[in-house]
């Protein structure tokens, strides 16, 4: 009976209309200016501006960037949700705290570590170098940046989920004769999946659009190693608003999309 | 205090919750809401006490209508069905609130709020738990601190939302003749809300029972039982069988309301004994009447003769003795 | 059960515990690499010439502007979200209302767009060549590449955090707490704080404390509207870029050690009011 409105609880139009006004200001309207902004060019503009060679170049560098990233998120942030939450071994809590470091710091600190850590002369580096190829300054060394921001999207996602699984379900499955890859096939993976692919589609998303922490080791030589948001700022850097915002749009309208899938996935998670 | 329902109304959304109730309470009465879930019995609870606001009609305390007092101003005592303790505050404190909340003009000393609080504790017989937070009590602790806590302003009028419903059967049975008792000595008018047809003729003075949004039946634990006005009165307050009798016809009877017989007698009809229960005083037989799927259960003091060497599987003769008359099955 | 089975499941276990075994070394493995080598480094390259230099660092004229300047953003983006999460969290938790998951979304909204977009609206809103750049001017009043600018894209990155956290602890409290309140006499501010305030304290703190890391660490959106001028519209994150750009790594990374044992309090903090979080969520769900 409590999800009911009351009467006598007060503030409904006072927290409301804030909410609304806060949100108008700060987000909603400074978005649709840019929509806005979009507007003023033809269709045939937009087209020559998002289809220009350096343009498709970057938004398949960060595509596939990101898409890698969250791959290998998908599996390292599983084998770590899976270990935090199933074992109990020396370690684990400091481990468990620290997976939300690329949250906690900016992302321009990780940025130069990770272009420390990477570049030809670097502690990783210079092994690469040694075995013939390069890291930092390449697609891979963009795909370890974004995997490092975004490490914990997928483990955070799935702890819950995978601590909600009880024990019992496994071994009733052992029970009645199932192979351990049959219960990973059958009981496991149909659970997890709703919100593995959140954890992705976050991870992908938030890869799509991230910049500090990919600036530093991208090298940014254009149509081989320059992000979308990188050429947004190159852009805006030349004064060409239109060049800027016409990708800022096509950036909005990709993440919308993914926000609306991964909405409509954790409401298949709730409805579990 | 009285309490007047005058044609009060409520939906939620499509919901008819309440459907035009009119309802008088007497001052100093303990009266029970009773139905069954989704009758619309909490809903009239929330709308006497003001935490709703009905769609149409009006509810007045001892004639002065208080529809659009706010919840503040009635000085209802109100205990909810989880006890709604303020978690991070302790037993104190609780117990304190609505003390600590008056203007400061009409606002007692801290002193006088302390000397307060541990009567209230006291004659709630958990003065030790003072010091105590709401998780650390168990349920029917919580359930006593909430009472105090509603009582602590002095209300006139006091409402439980279910006050047994969490709590396990010993505990309900030992709170809901205390919770009675307690109603004896403090003046009071209280109303509860319940599922449950023992507690409320084990309690309430009078019972209102609902269904659907309207009264059924207004009267005395007694009288609703014995003169139940509706089929479903009768289905509600008590276990029931339904013996059909052709044409369309029907006798309701409670289990009690049998006369049994090992012999073949007149007016009696002939059944296979499918269960034997010893419940204490009494026992339960389950039959099976030819010509009918569904069982009757009939019970019977212990010592009955008929029961004496009976065993599942032979045949016995009962007469239902109602107290209804004949139905046409609708 | 069967000697049979029995026997199963002790080989079962027997290949669990190895696989255990593997499987905690490799969560290792990629905690170590992925997570700890990054800290290692940063503060190898920031002490590779010493303490002093690590100092020095840090104390110069702008290193101390660029902090000041983002403790100005932290100081105004945190309270205005913390208001806004509040308003936001009591409306959505509170009331049965239309388009009420509309609303969640919007709110989310910040998260899902790219910082440098998050700039970008407002260099387009109130640059020089933006909807109220012409009005600004002739008013001399400088919002991009300026302090304001700064502060504005903090706020608009940091907006969900508070209101995140709080929605589904208010959801999950209800409201019969407050409604008690109200019935024992309490006025609408009364109830507010002494009710739920202290019910969603640790909430609170938990979202405050993931406000204030993003808001001192943002550097996309921030790095957009500052015109990087050194000593004036430098935070923290873009003093480090500046460094790093003109090869004084030595600084860079002493600058970035700050902020990383920032984030290190910042992660503490957030364990901290975590812990106290579910503590009480697994004391109301025994209830």
């Amino acid at each position: 009976m409590s999800r009911r409105t009351s009467p006598v609880i007060p503030g409904f139009g006072l927290t409301l209309g804030y909410t609304l006004v806060y949100l108008s200001l700060l987000v909603l309207i400074p978005l649709g200016a840019m929509f806005a902004h979009a507007a003023q060019l033809s269709w045939a503009q937009f087209w020559a501006i998002v289809s220009a060679p350096r343009v498709v170049a970057a938004l398949q560098l960060s595509f596939t960037t990101a898409l890698f990233a969250a791959l290998l998120n998908g599996i390292v942030g599983t084998l770590l949700a899976w270990v935090l939450v199933r074992y109990r071994f020396p370690g684990r809590k400091i481990i468990d705290a620290m997976i939300d470091l690329p949250f906690a710091l900016p992302t321009a600190v990780a940025g130069i570590a990770l272009t420390a850590l990477y570049a030809p002369a670097g502690l990783v580096g210079q092994w690469a170098q040694a075995l013939g190829f390069k890291i930092a300054y390449t697609p891979l060394g963009i795909t370890l940046a974004l995997t490092f921001v975004t490490l914990p999207f997928v483990v955070r996602t799935l702890q819950p989920v995978l601590e909600d699984i009880p024990r019992e379900v496994e071994e009733a499955a052992a029970c009645l004769g199932a192979k351990p890859w049959q219960v990973f096939r059958y009981v496991l993976v149909p659970a997890v999946l709703p919100a593995w692919l959140t954890g992705f589609a976050l991870a992908f998303a938030r890869g799509i659009g991230e910049y500090g922490s990919v600036i530093f080791i991208a090298g940014n030589m254009p149509m081989k190693t320059e992000i979308l948001p990188l050429l947004i700022m190159v852009k805006l850097d030349q004064y060409d608003y239109r060049g800027a915002t016409s990708i800022g749009v096509l950036m909005l309208v990709v993440s919308f999309v993914l926000l609306l899938l991964i909405n409509l996935l954790q409401r298949r998670i709730e409805k579990r | 205090m009285s309490i007047e329902i005058r044609n009060v109304s409520k939906r939620f959304g499509a919901f008819q919750a309440l459907n035009d109730i009119n309802l008088d309470i007497h001052s100093g009465e303990l009266v029970a809401l009773l139905g069954p879930s989704g009758c619309g019995k909490t809903t009239l609870l929330r709308i006497i006490a003001g935490l709703e606001t009905p769609d149409a009609g009006s509810i007045a305390f001892h004639g002065e209508d208080v529809s659009g007092h706010d919840v503040r101003d009635r000085n209802v005592g109100f205990v909810f069905q989880h006890y709604a303790l303020f978690r991070h505050m302790t037993v104190f404190d609780n117990v304190a609130f609505g003390l600590r909340m008056k203007p400061k003009a009409e606002r007692p000393s801290e002193e006088q709020i302390a000397a307060k609080v541990h009567e209230l504790l006291s004659m709630v017989q958990l003065d030790w738990l003072a010091d105590r937070y709401p998780e650390q009590l168990s349920g029917g602790q919580r359930q006593r601190i909430a009472l105090a806590r509603a009582l602590a302003v002095e209300p006139k009028i006091l409402l439980l939302d279910e006050p047994f419903g969490a709590l396990d059967a010993k505990v309900r049975k030992e709170l809901r003749r205390w919770l009675a008792r307690l109603h004896e000595e403090i003046n009071l008018t209280s109303v509860f809300v319940t599922h449950d047809q023992e507690e409320a003729m084990e309690v309430a003075d009078r019972i209102v029972v609902m269904n659907r949004g309207v009264i059924e039946q207004i009267g005395a634990p007694g009288e609703v039982y014995e003169q139940p006005a509706s089929d479903f009165v009768y289905h509600f307050l008590g276990d029931s069988n339904r013996l059909h009798l052709g044409d369309e016809h029907h006798i309701l009877f409670r289990p009690h309301e049998v006369s049994l017989s090992r012999e073949p007698l007149a007016d009696h009809r002939s059944a296979e004994v499918r269960d034997i229960r010893p419940l204490g005083a009494i026992t339960r037989v389950t039959l099976r009447v030819d010509g009918q799927d569904e069982l009757i259960e009939a019970e019977v003091v212990k010592s009955h003769a008929s029961l004496v060497g009976l065993a599942r599987g032979e045949r016995l003769y009962f007469h239902p003795l109602p107290t209804l008359p004949q139905r046409v099955a609708g | 059960m069967s000697t049979v089975t029995l026997a199963a499941i002790s080989a079962a276990r027997r290949g669990h515990a190895l696989g255990r075994t593997l499987l905690i070394a490799a969560a290792w493995l990629a905690f170590a690499l992925l997570l700890l080598l990054p800290l290692y480094i940063v503060l190898s390259e920031a002490l590779k010439q010493g303490l002093g230099t690590f100092f020095t660092a840090l104390i110069e004229p702008d290193a101390l502007s660029a902090l000041k300047l983002t403790l100005i953003a932290v100081a105004i983006s945190v309270p205005l979200n913390v208001v806004f999460g509040l308003a936001a969290a009591w409306c959505v938790s509170k009331y049965e209302f239309r388009g009420k998951s509309l609303l969640v979304t919007l709110i989310d909204l910040p998260f899902s767009v790219s910082p440098v977009i998050a700039g970008l609206i407002y260099v387009l809103l109130f640059g020089a060549q933006g909807f109220f750049g012409p009005w600004l001017q002739d008013r001399d009043i400088q919002i991009i590449f300026a302090v304001p600018g700064i502060v504005l894209a903090t706020v608009f990155v940091t907006v969900p955090f508070v209101a995140r956290e709080l929605i589904p602890l208010m959801q999950e409290q209800g409201s019969q707490e407050e409604e008690a309140a109200r019935l024992l006499g309490a006025s609408g501010w009364q109830m507010f704080w002494h009710v739920t305030l202290p019910n969603i304290k640790w909430g609170l703190i938990y979202g405050v404390v993931l406000c204030t890391a993003r808001a001192m660490g943002e550097f996309g959106a921030v790095s957009v509207v500052s015109g990087h001028i050194r000593g004036v519209t430098n935070t923290l994150p873009l003093h480090v870029e500046i460094l790093y750009n003109e090869y004084n790594h030595v600084a860079a990374f002493s600058v970035a050690s700050l902020l990383l044992a920032l984030a290190l309090c910042i992660l503490l903090l957030k364990q901290w009011s975590e812990s106290r979080l579910t503590r009480l969520k697994s004391n109301a769900a025994e209830e």
